[in-house]
Parts: C-alpha cells; sequence; structure tokens
C-alpha cells in the first residue's frame, strides 16, 4: 500500500526540502521501499528566488521516482527514463514520471492542486512507488489532503520568537489531531461542496454556501439551520473570524453539536494556528464536538534555526537562532518527534512516518 | 474566433495596479467579459467576490517581495480551499515574477511585467503561443530613398563634380591586382563549375601568405577553419524573438552595431541576441591585416583577433541564419581586397557597402591610387548591385579636422553619384583630438557635431547614417557612463535628423578580449531608454553650432579648391589637401605602384 507524505512549512526557508532529502536518502538506505518524490511548486533551485540565498539541491538516487514539469528537465543532472505524461500543466510545462536511473541532482514542480497530486499519486504508486514524499512549497498546504500524513518543518524563519513559535506549533499539532468524525449517515454526499447540515432527523440539508468566509455567510448558513441541529459539515475555506462569529451565535445550542471540516486543511488555511485552535476550543467548551472527515495527523516537526536577516534594502544574510533552545521549546509544546535533520538525521522521521 | 472568457482581474497591490489595468483593457477590447477588482481588498473578501461568478481565470497583479510570497500562497490555498481551483485557472502578474515564482506560489501561469500581452492573451484564450504574436515586425527600408542627391551649395557642387567627373574618367582606364582577382571572384561565384581553372589564375594574383593557403591548406596567420559541427551548432541555437523597438518615436534612427568577434558562428549568435534585444542591423568587422594582404581566403574561417575574416563562406553562413529584417554590412572602405570584396556583397545581397578611398587611404594604409581605383569599382558594383555605401568619417579620430575630413567624403559621394550608386555620408559623432586642441567641445558635445553635420547636409542632400560608433572618444572604463554617452549621442543622432546610427558596447572603449553580449545589452537597453525619454522633444543646440557649419562649410570649400587644383582626387590625396601629417593623415604603402593602365 502505498503512503504519501507532505512535507509543509510553515514559512519558506524552514527546512522543508532538507528534511524532503534527508528523507529520501534515509529511505534509500533502508534499501527495501521505493520512493518518489514529487512538489506542489518549484524546489530544489540554486538560489533563492526571491533572496538569492543558496538553497539545497534535491539530489535523488537510482531507482527512486519523480514527477517533475517537463522544463525542469533541461537542466536536469541526473538521468532517469521518462515513464508517463500526467496530462498535468505546470508554469514549467506537463509533468512527467521519471524513474531515476543515474544519480543527480533535479529541480522538482509538480501539481499544485490537490486533483493533480492525486492524479500523480496515482500514476507514481502505478509505476510503484511505496512512499511518495510531496514538497511543500512557501507555507502553502492546501493540496496536501491527498496525501495520508504531514511532517511540518518549522524554524526561525518561521519567527525568531521561540515562545510564539511553540505555541503555533501546538496549535498545529492540535487541529492536526482532530479526530475522525465517523457518524455520517449513508445519505452524505461522498464530495460535498456545500456546507451540509444534519438535523435530529438525521436528514442532511444542502446550505447552497461553498464556504464559511464571513459573518455574511454564516449567518446565510444559520439561517437555515434547523432547532436541534445534530452536525454540520463544512467542504471548504472556514475562516476563523466567521466561525468564531458562529460560535459566538450559537453559544449554548452548540452542545451536542458535531462541527466537522472534511479534513483539518479547511480550518488551517482560515487563520493564524493559535486563533483557529482557540476558537475550535472555544467550541469544545461549549460541549460541541469537532472532527474531520479525512483526518491528515502530524507526525513529526523538523526544526530549523536558520532564517534569512535582512541587512539593508532588499539583501539578506544568513543568520541562526540558539538551536538547543529551539529544540527545547517545540519538544515541550508537542507529543510527536521533533527533529533536526541536520543533527539527528532523518531516521527519526521515518520511524514516525512508519508508526503511522 | 475563440469563446469569450469571464475574467477576474485583483490588483493586490496596495498601490500599483496600472499594470492589471493596462492588461484589462486590452482584454476588453478582445471581447471578454472584464471585473477588475478594487485595488489591495483583503484576501478573504478577494476568495468571496472570486465565488460570485464563474470565472475562466483569476488574474492577480502584485509586485514580489519576500514578505509578498506567503500572502500569495496563502490567497492560492483560500481559493482552493474554497473549491474554486477546479473551476478557474489561476495567473500572477507583476514585478519579478517569472514562471518558478509562480510555480512556487501555486499559480497555473506567471506574467513578468515585460511580457508581452500577446503572450497573457493567448494563455486567457487558450491558444497555444505563437512565437511570432507579439514578436516586433521590422521592414528594411531604403534609407535613401526620400533624397534627391542635389547639391545644394552651387560652388561646392560645382568643385565636387569636377573631381568626381576626373576620377570616373581616370579610373575607366586603370586596373590593379584587387581587381583583376575581383573579377576572377565574380566569374567564379557565377560559374562554379569552372571554379578550380579560375581560381589557378586567382592564386597567382595573390601574396604567398594567401597562395599558401589555396595550395597547401597552410595556415595564415591566427587563423583556423571551422568544422562542420561547430557550424552547425547554429541550427541549435534559439533565441527569443524580439518584442519591442528601440526608437521611440518615428524619427528616431536605426540602432546598428558591430560585429567581428573573430568566430563567425559567435557573430551569428550576437547578433541574433541582439536581435532579440531590438537592434536594426549589423556591420561586420573585418581584420586589419586583411587590408594589407593581397588575396582573400576561402572557408568558415575564424581567427584569434580584431575582427572577423570576410570569406564568402562566411559572408553565407551570415546570411543564412541572420533574421533577414535585419540590416547587414560589410565594410570594404579600405584595404588591398576592398574590389573582391564588393563582389561578395553585391553577390550575397548585403544592405550596404562602405567605401571610403579618402579616409581608408589617408588613415587606414591603402595606397590613395590604389584605392581610388579598387574603390570605384566597389562604387559600381553597389550601383549594379542596388544597394547603398557609406563613407565613414573617421579620419576626424587622427586629429584631422572635418573641413578635409567632409571634403573627401563628399568627393566619394560625388563619384558614387556619378556611377549611379546612392552613397550614405557616415560622419563621426565624437570628441575629436581637433576638437580637444582648438576648444570647439569645451563647453558641449552638441554645437560642433551638430554644425558640422548641418554644414554636410547643406552641402548634398544625401541621408546621414552617424557613425562609427557614436560617441566615439567619449566613453571610459565605466559601463554605466559607456552606456549614458552612447544613450546620450543617440539623442544627438537623432536631433540632426539621421536615419542611422552606430553604437559600441560598454566593452569597446577598453575591452581586453572579446566583446561580450552583456556589454552591447547595456548599451542597448540605454539607448532604448534615452529615445523613450526623449520622444518627441529634441535637443537644442547653441548660436555656435551655426558658426561651426559655417566654418567647417568654409574648410570643405578650402579642401576642394586644393584638390582641384593639384589636379584630381589622387592627386589631392598624396597632396595633403585632405590632410597632412601635421593632422595625422598620411598616404597609406599598401599597394602602392600596383594600379596600371588597363
Amino acid at each position: 500500500m502505498t503512503k504519501a507524505i507532505g512535507v509543509v512549512g510553515t514559512a519558506k526557508n524552514t527546512g522543508k526540502t532538507t528534511t524532503l532529502v534527508a528523507l529520501v536518502r534515509a529511505i534509500h538506505e533502508r534499501g527495501d521501499k521505493t520512493v518518489a518524490v514529487t512538489s506542489i511548486g518549484y524546489d530544489g533551485e540554486l538560489v533563492d528566488s526571491l533572496t538569492f540565498l543558496p538553497k539545497p539541491r534535491i539530489e535523488l538516487p537510482v531507482g527512486a521516482l519523480v514527477a517533475t514539469a517537463e522544463r525542469c528537465l533541461e537542466n536536469a543532472r541526473l538521468k532517469g527514463d521518462v515513464l508517463g505524461r500526467t496530462g498535468i500543466e505546470t508554469p514549467l510545462g506537463e509533468v512527467l514520471l521519471l524513474r531515476v536511473t543515474t544519480t543527480g541532482r533535479i529541480v522538482v514542480a509538480g501539481p499544485n492542486q490537490r486533483t493533480g497530486l492525486e492524479t500523480v499519486r496515482r500514476a507514481l504508486a502505478e509505476a510503484g512507488a511505496n512512499w511518495i514524499l510531496v514538497d511543500g512549497a512557501l507555507g502553502r498546504m492546501a493540496p496536501m489532503s491527498a496525501v495520508d500524513g504531514i511532517v511540518i518543518s518549522t524554524g526561525a524563519a518561521r519567527t525568531t520568537d521561540l515562545n510564539q513559535l511553540a505555541e503555533e506549533t501546538k496549535a498545529l499539532h492540535a487541529v492536526l489531531s482532530l479526530p475522525q468524525f465517523t457518524d455520517i449517515g449513508p445519505e452524505f454526499p461522498s464530495q460535498p461542496t456545500n456546507i451540509m447540515i444534519c438535523g435530529r432527523d438525521n436528514r442532511w440539508i444542502d446550505t447552497g454556501i461553498a464556504t464559511l468566509l464571513d459573518p455574511d455567510q454564516a449567518i446565510m448558513v444559520l439561517e437555515q439551520m434547523p432547532a436541534e441541529s445534530r452536525a454540520i459539515v463544512f467542504p471548504g475555506l472556514v475562516m476563523t473570524p466567521a466561525l468564531q462569529f458562529m460560535q459566538q451565535q450559537l453559544q449554548e445550542h452548540l452542545s451536542e453539536m458535531h462541527f466537522t471540516a472534511t479534513n483539518p486543511l479547511v480550518l488551517l488555511l482560515g487563520g493564524e494556528p493559535a486563533n483557529v485552535h482557540s476558537t475550535l476550543k472555544a467550541i469544545l467548551e461549549q460541549d460541541a464536538g469537532i472532527g474531520v472527515l479525512q483526518p491528515l495527523p502530524l507526525l513529526a516537526v523538523t526544526i530549523n534555526p536558520f532564517y534569512p536577516r535582512r541587512h539593508r534594502a532588499g539583501a539578506f544574510a544568513s543568520a541562526y537562532i540558539d538551536k538547543d533552545a529551539l529544540r527545547e521549546k517545540i519538544s515541550a509544546a508537542v507529543p510527536i518527534p521533533v527533529v533536526d535533520v541536520v543533527t539527528d538525521g532523518a531516521k527519526p522521521v521515518l520511524s514516525a512516518i512508519e508508526l503511522s | 474566433m475563440s469563446e469569450k472568457k469571464n475574467l477576474l482581474l485583483v490588483p493586490f497591490d496596495p498601490v500599483h495596479d496600472v499594470g492589471i489595468r493596462l492588461v484589462g483593457q486590452r482584454l476588453k477590447a478582445r471581447g471578454h467579459r472584464v471585473t477588475v477588482l478594487p485595488p489591495d481588498l483583503p484576501a478573504s473578501e478577494v476568495v468571496k467576490r472570486a465565488q460570485q461568478d464563474r470565472y475562466d481565470h483569476i488574474l492577480i497583479g502584485r509586485t514580489m517581495g519576500y514578505g509578498v510570497a506567503q500572502v500569495l500562497g496563502r490567497l492560492v490555498d483560500q481559493l482552493e480551499a474554497a473549491g474554486l481551483r477546479q473551476k478557474c485557472s489561476l495567473v500572477l502578474g507583476g514585478k519579478a515574477v517569472t514562471p518558478e515564482l509562480a510555480a512556487e506560489l501555486g499559480f497555473d501561469a506567471g506574467f513578468p511585467p515585460t511580457s508581452n500581452v500577446e503572450a497573457i492573451l493567448a494563455y486567457v484564450e487558450g491558444k497555444p503561443l505563437d512565437d511570432a504574436a507579439g514578436a516586433l515586425k521590422r521592414k528594411k527600408r531604403d534609407i535613401t530613398e526620400k533624397y534627391s542627391y542635389e547639391w545644394r551649395h552651387a560652388e561646392i557642387g560645382r568643385l565636387l563634380e569636377t573631381l568626381a567627373e576626373e576620377a570616373v574618367a581616370w579610373s575607366e582606364g586603370v586596373t590593379s591586382p584587387g581587381i583583376e582577382r575581383a573579377e576572377l571572384r565574380r566569374a567564379m561565384l557565377e560559374d562554379p563549375e569552372n571554379k578550380e581553372r579560375i581560381l589557378a589564375d586567382y592564386i597567382r594574383l595573390c601574396d604567398d601568405l594567401i597562395a599558401g593557403h589555396y595550395r597547401s591548406g597552410a595556415p595564415v596567420g591566427r587563423t583556423r577553419i571551422m568544422s562542420d559541427s561547430e557550424v552547425r551548432i547554429l541550427e541549435r541555437l534559439k533565441v527569443a524573438l524580439p518584442t519591442r523597438r528601440l526608437q521611440h518615436s518615428d524619427h528616431h534612427p536605426l540602432c546598428i552595431f558591430f560585429a567581428g568577434s573573430g568566430c563567425p558562428v559567435m557573430d551569428v549568435a550576437h547578433t541574433m541576441v541582439a536581435d532579440g534585444w531590438g537592434v536594426d542591423g549589423m556591420i561586420l568587422v573585418d581584420p586589419s591585416w586583411n587590408a594589407r594582404v593581397e588575396g582573400m581566403m576561402e572557408g568558415y574561417v575564424a581567427q584569434e583577433e580584431d575582427g572577423t575574416v570576410v570569406t564568402g563562406d562566411n559572408v553565407a553562413l551570415m546570411k543564412k541564419y541572420i533574421n533577414p529584417d535585419l540590416y547587414f554590412q560589410v565594410r570594404f572602405h579600405r584595404g588591398l581586397n576592398t574590389a573582391e570584396y564588393s563582389v561578395y556583397a553585391e553577390h550575397y545581397g548585403i544592405d550596404f557597402g562602405k567605401i571610403n578611398p579618402c579616409y581608408g587611404s589617408l588613415h587606414g594604409g591603402t595606397d590613395p591610387e590604389r584605392l581610388v581605383a579598387d574603390g570605384l569599382y566597389g562604387m559600381r558594383a553597389a550601383a549594379r548591385g542596388g544597394f547603398p555605401f557609406d563613407m565613414p568619417g573617421n579620419d576626424e579620430l587622427s586629429g584631422t579636422p572635418p573641413g578635409q575630413t567632409f571634403a573627401g567624403m563628399l568627393v566619394a559621394a560625388a563619384i558614387g553619384r556619378r556611377l549611379g550608386a546612392r552613397p550614405v555620408l557616415k560622419p563621426l559623432l565624437c570628441y575629436s583630438p581637433y576638437a580637444m586642441l582648438h576648444g570647439q567641445m569645451d563647453s558641449n558635445f552638441i554645437d560642433y557635431n551638430y554644425g558640422k553635420i548641418k554644414a554636410l547636409q547643406s552641402i548634398l542632400d544625401a541621408p546621414v547614417w552617424c557613425g562609427e560608433p557614436v560617441g566615439f572618444n567619449t566613453h571610459e572604463d565605466d559601463r554605466s557612463q559607456s552606456a549614458t554617452t552612447t544613450a546620450l549621442h543617440a539623442l544627438l543622432a537623432d536631433a540632426v535628423g539621421a536615419e542611422a546610427l552606430t553604437f559600441a558596447s560598454t566593452d569597446e572603449s577598453y575591452s581586453r578580449g572579446p566583446i561580450v553580449m552583456a556589454s552591447r545589452i547595456d548599451t542597448i537597453n540605454s539607448i532604448r531608454t534615452a529615445f523613450r525619454f526623449l520622444g518627441d522633444a529634441s535637443i537644442t543646440p547653441t548660436a555656435k553650432a551655426e558658426e561651426y557649419r559655417d566654418r567647417v562649410t568654409e574648410e570643405i570649400h578650402q579642401a576642394l579648391q586644393c584638390a582641384v587644383e593639384k589636379g584630381g582626387f589622387v592627386k589631392g590625396l598624396y597632396e595633403g589637401c585632405f590632410g597632412d601629417v601635421s593632422v595625422g593623415a598620411k598616404p597609406g604603402r599598401s599597394g602602392r605602384n600596383t594600379v596600371r593602365k588597363k
């Protein structure tokens, strides 16, 4: 069974690609699994396209699979057999599938949205991939609903304030740990486009509203909510202030209601993790339940003490915070492995993936 | 007609929404439905507005910066989470946007501000981008067309006619080894089957150095023959097509650059790149050693010295790969192979020749009598071939005053005119040693250049092409300064009504090696910027310019009178009418006593 893991960064330069490369190496060293790599952005370039600081290159071993855009093959140092084309277009051309025959470096640019990633995942699985690593881009994560688990890379590039960083990491973990909501019932549509409300009679109402963007949309949903509704499912973007508004309107009516999102990402994209977390907590305090239809567990956190420090208009220099303080703070915030892949290697992350 | 699209334009910049609004205007003009949001809406508001209709594409305009990327990435994620990505594509445009950045941010396409709108239209309409769409369409024209070639100064015109008549009559009775070789070359080109036989006669008229090349393949100086595989590199070379002109107003001059790296393949590559940046043409600079040797080589000859060796094969190669919309000039203004160069120019359909017996003999090292004989042969070829030739006035660089320089240039023009050719005046825009000594350019670089060219124009109604390159002697060992001075002189060329100008790269004033393309591009961009700046406005000289015009006219008059008194153009050249040692002019020695009566 193929396992797809997304490496998501909380910001640019948090070490996603370093983590990914370390994971590829660790998997390859084990020798028993075929690893595949793709990206939801553009990774492996020589210098950062904005700060011009050096960036890690993605080096892939023989036998690895990679899904990347056609133009990235032009300057690739590795050699490989093209296994097929995916029909997915990116600004750098169509995404192709390759099996590496001569090791070397390559830039990986892959599908930029969930549907594309699902296609690529299937294609890689068919080509024999056991573990698929999906490199994130910047802090983007929406397409990652197509993977089975997440590794988050964070660090000083997100913020040099360790307290804030710890709070955020904790919040991310909490939201990504939301349990699965299973009590949907057979009438629930398999791919809902709109917010769905379930009344006490177990019938689902389609509200006709796809997202919860603001109080206006919240009111439109609330107006359709029958008394004693037992569940509400959010298929798309939930902006935290709108959710807060809804929670404030419903107050005690929340008890025995279940708030469900299709996956944790639609909640996380609605605001700062800490705010999302506190809003969810406020809902829980009213004895409501919170869950997701599709869990997306956070398996490990990798930490990076590096950050680009702006030292005059337009120019950046490399800077680092104390890596032991970083490790201590973040480890205290979450119950999952916290790994500095540069000092610890990727094996602890690999173990966490295996156990999932 | 493609179907009309429904487009949402989002100026995501707090201030700069002009770019996206201009794009919006073009899209609307094409019939698409365009909704432009107010600038700087928060992301959630953008998502909400995007939900309100079924859009085919959402175009987001934003100047990039470090923090901006995060914000844009988040917006892309939110649009996806809102279920909008399945229905429409996301396009990013703005400063510093590249396809790589667009890919990283999750967009489907990215366009920097220099993209031409055609590319954006093609994407929006779902059409494959036709490489030629939006490409600059140039059309070569005859720059001599609107000129009457009438004398505007009666007295000077009369003197010139006298000199021209005498020179033409004289030339009809003489020949030289150069002319004979040119005739043989012409025969070889027209009758390739008999080449071997004709070549034997040709070789007999060559110096040992060149004869050795033909007989035994002996290397000639620092040249080597390039291999077919090296030349085939050109088949794989792909360079972006130009999308913008250098000129902003229609009267701004054509811009021509020098090639002559020593390697014909490199010259083609440089020309293709320069084409992509909007230049109008190229002058092939040939080596100086070739001027002193009787005979021309054959083959794809490359050399490690200044200039690219002119051979039929090299010229044919360049004609094959260079955009036919570019002007292409081969020089034959000095040297013992002048006549043969003109045969190649005619045979391969070159756009401009270059002949100036005065400059070529007093400053280029060729014997005056020989160069007048061969030069007139070249002018006849130009007349027959229907291509103009220009006459560079680089004499000024040696210290010769413009009066004498232009007298020589005008005699060549008069001769050319008489032979049915169309000469182009090519005065040098420069900081001349003469002006340095006598102070005409102490105050500014405008008045003297302007005045001297007005003198020329007040004598003959003929096109002026400022050369070569413009701003000669004003370039310092600094790229920015070099580019700037060239650009300013470009404006001066426009001010005098020039049809064209020749420019140098920022390397040329001090290059100790090959000229790099980046240095050319510096200058090209500076010229374009200067033209954009000036547009239809103008540079006005001070009243001194008129003074200079009158003085130079008088100097021209005197030089021509001198030549007539001495008995003709050739005699005038030898006897200092067009400049002597005191002003850096000296009759050349190459080819001395090689002219004989037919």
